[in-house]
């Protein structure tokens, strides 16, 4: 039994998940066709990545056990200023230019707050582009961030984006831009130490779609960092898809992403996929005592504990590009979102660490517990399995019941 | 006796502890490899089975591993388990009891479900609710309805007819004639005694905790 064998056959299952070069080259060319439409057309707009795509951290989502498209998403920023237009007029400008598109009218999908377009399938894996509007957030507004913001560097990319509520729209402060620049600086570092040798791997893997490594985009390299949030990402798809109201319940990926990037920040740029993984449970494991204990009992126990804080009854999160977004707001409308999370991150420790020093058998139960069966058997075919599992008939699926 | 053997050679690491003439007690382990929405569970769980002679009534089991979370809500104090409501059982072994089916079908689905509720909170396959209850939910399961005052006008009729006549109206009140309507399922309860006078025991025990909550309602009514 070797751990880092098992360490890189679990890597081996997220890579399989993870979006591939074929994909990428793909989706990036159709990101190049609509952004040179809209220049034809004498659009004055930019378009970029936001979110796990423009982070490195995309996972296909699994939709009821089979296998889903990945979606992609962008900011479609217009030149001009905030206060030249209203929420409503933004959206329905955005709306009115890709509707002009013969290309693009058929697969639009239009949300009350971005556009959809959908592509068809790929061997078997389809993806779609979710367009949202924005416009650069006004000066003033901006001064008043940068006055709230530890990172006030990051606040002069902040975007306005037209927000629905009840179909009444209005301005929504944000920044993926500034969001991506701080994941950088902390990812970079990390990304660094390995990057010869991961293009090298990519390129050996994919002769076919480059001439030399030179040519591998440096969007595919996966750092540590980036591989400890995509194994979470994976981990927490299973376990929220079996969890009744696991809909409602699961914690969104800005939330993982920011706290492991957080926790990877205090760590030598040194440390490994999973020796940062370990890290990142455990540090997280000392916060779920906030559920129980007083806030003012916890700070005196843990005084550097100040990721994921609690202020009165709230939970918060600060977006470190947007001092105005509390990712874990949804944690405050429904009770039960952060029981769920500690709980769901001590599965993720029993199967993805603890699993790693048991018995073949025992490790590959988890394993395939942790990110489904199917997956598994997938990519690791019969290895480590001892005993194979049968599956419950119809009537074998009994209940149990007590009478007192 | 023959059923123990084939047990025994099937769970290799299980024994005989002890023999009377009431009972057969097996103790060891077994192993569970089972698989259901994608989350496949392979362990080693210690159990002590209790086979009675009577040919009446179904083994228990008891967890003698800790296996089972004291705190999992289908567990007696004992360490028994409860595997499912004696109607569920009956109505699976109407042609005979058999152990090792009992084994595949009750046990390792009981462990399954526990380790499953202990990730998920929720149960695989779903749960009896707790007391008689529980047994009203198997009959509306076996009559395919899930009102009350159905499947009980269904279960008093049962109980106070002796025979099966096909030609009459159905118990569930539909206006059908029964051989049209629950005809298959009610024609079991008189065709196999053993369900019939489970019927009639589960409705006395209703009745008897519907009177205690009858009791208890006026006792503080009339404090
Ligand atoms: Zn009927």
């Amino acid at each position: 039994m070797s751990i880092s064998e098992r360490q890189n056959d679990i890597l081996d299952i997220i890579k399989n998940l993870d979006i591939s070069p074929t994909m990428y080259q793909n989706a990036i060319e159709k990101y190049n066709h609509l952004t040179t439409y809209l220049e034809q057309h004498g659009y004055a707009v930019t378009m970029y990545p936001q979110g796990s795509f423009a982070l490195g951290t995309v996972v296909r989502p699994i939709h009821k056990g089979d296998d889903a498209s990945y979606d992609l998403d962008f900011i479609y920023q217009v030149s001009s200023s905030k206060k030249s237009t209203t929420p409503k007029e933004l959206r329905d400008e955005v709306e009115a230019v890709l509707r002009d598109s013969h290309l693009y009218d058929d697969r639009l999908v239009v949300n009350d707050e971005c556009f959809t377009i959908e592509y068809a399938d790929i061997g078997g894996i389809g993806f779609s582009i979710d367009i949202v509007p924005a416009t650069a957030e006004d000066e003033g507004k901006k001064l008043q961030l940068k006055s709230e913001s530890p990172h006030p560097e990051l606040i002069d990319d902040s975007i306005a984006i037209p927000k629905s509520e009840n179909s009444r729209y209005s301005w929504l402060t944000n920044n993926p831009k500034g969001y991506k620049s701080w994941f950088t600086s902390i990812n970079g570092p990390y990304a660094a130490l390995n990057r010869d040798e991961v293009r090298k791997t990519i390129f050996a893997q994919n002769t076919s779609l480059y001439n030399s490594v030179e040519d591998v985009p440096s969007d595919l390299e996966r750092s540590p960092v980036q591989r400890v949030i995509q194994i979470l990402k994976c981990h927490r798809n299973v376990y929220y898809s079996k969890l009744p109201e696991g809909k409602e319940l699961k914690p969104i990926s800005a939330i993982i992403g920011t706290l492991v990037t957080q926790v990877a920040e205090k760590q030598s740029p040194t440390t490994g996929t999973f020796e940062l993984l370990q890290c990142v449970l455990s540090e997280l494991r000392v916060y779920s005592e906030q559920l129980t204990s007083d806030q003012s009992v916890f700070k005196q126990a843990h005084p550097g504990k100040t990721l994921l804080t609690r202020e009165g009854r709230n939970w918060v999160l600060r977006n470190p590009a947007n001092p105005e977004d509390n990712l874990a707001d949804s944690w405050n409308k429904n009770p039960r979102i952060a029981p769920t999370f500690f709980k769901w991150l001590a599965c993720v420790y029993g199967d993805l660490i603890s699993s790693l020093t048991l018995s073949d058998d025992e490790f590959r139960t988890r394993v395939a517990g942790a990110l489904g069966d199917k997956q598994v058997r997938h990519v690791w075919g019969k290895k480590y399995e001892k005993v194979p599992t049968s599956t419950f008939t119809a009537s074998s699926q009994t209940k149990p019941w007590r009478n007192q | 006796m023959v059923q123990v053997a084939a047990l025994l050679q099937k769970h290799p690491d299980l024994e005989i502890a002890s023999e009377t003439d009431n009972e057969i007690v097996i103790t060891g382990w077994i192993q569970i490899a089972r698989i259901f929405n994608d989350f496949p569970i392979v362990k080693n769980v210690q159990l002590e089975i209790t086979i009675p002679i009577a040919q009446d009534c179904f083994p228990y089991v008891k967890d003698t591993g800790g296996h089972i979370d004291t705190k999992y809500p289908h567990r007696y104090l004992s360490g028994r388990l409860c595997l499912a409501t004696e109607i569920d059982l009956r109505l699976h072994f109407l042609d005979g009891f058999d152990l090792l089916q009992w084994m595949d079908d009750f046990v390792e689905p009981y462990y399954y479900s526990h380790d499953y509720y202990q990730r998920f909170d929720c149960y695989p396959f779903g749960d009896r609710q707790h007391d008689h209850l529980g047994a009203i939910q198997s009959y509306c399961d076996w009559f395919a309805t899930s009102k009350m005052d159905t499947v009980t006008s269904i279960l008093l009729q049962i109980e106070a007819n002796n025979h099966y006549r096909g030609h009459h109206l159905c118990f569930c009140g539909s206006g059908k004639k029964m051989r049209d309507c629950h005809g298959q399922q009610i024609l079991y309860f008189y065709q196999y005694p053993q369900l019939r006078s489970q019927l009639i025991s589960d409705l006395n025990n209703l009745r008897k905790e519907l009177q205690e909550l009858d009791n208890e309602r006026n006792r503080s009514s009339s404090k």
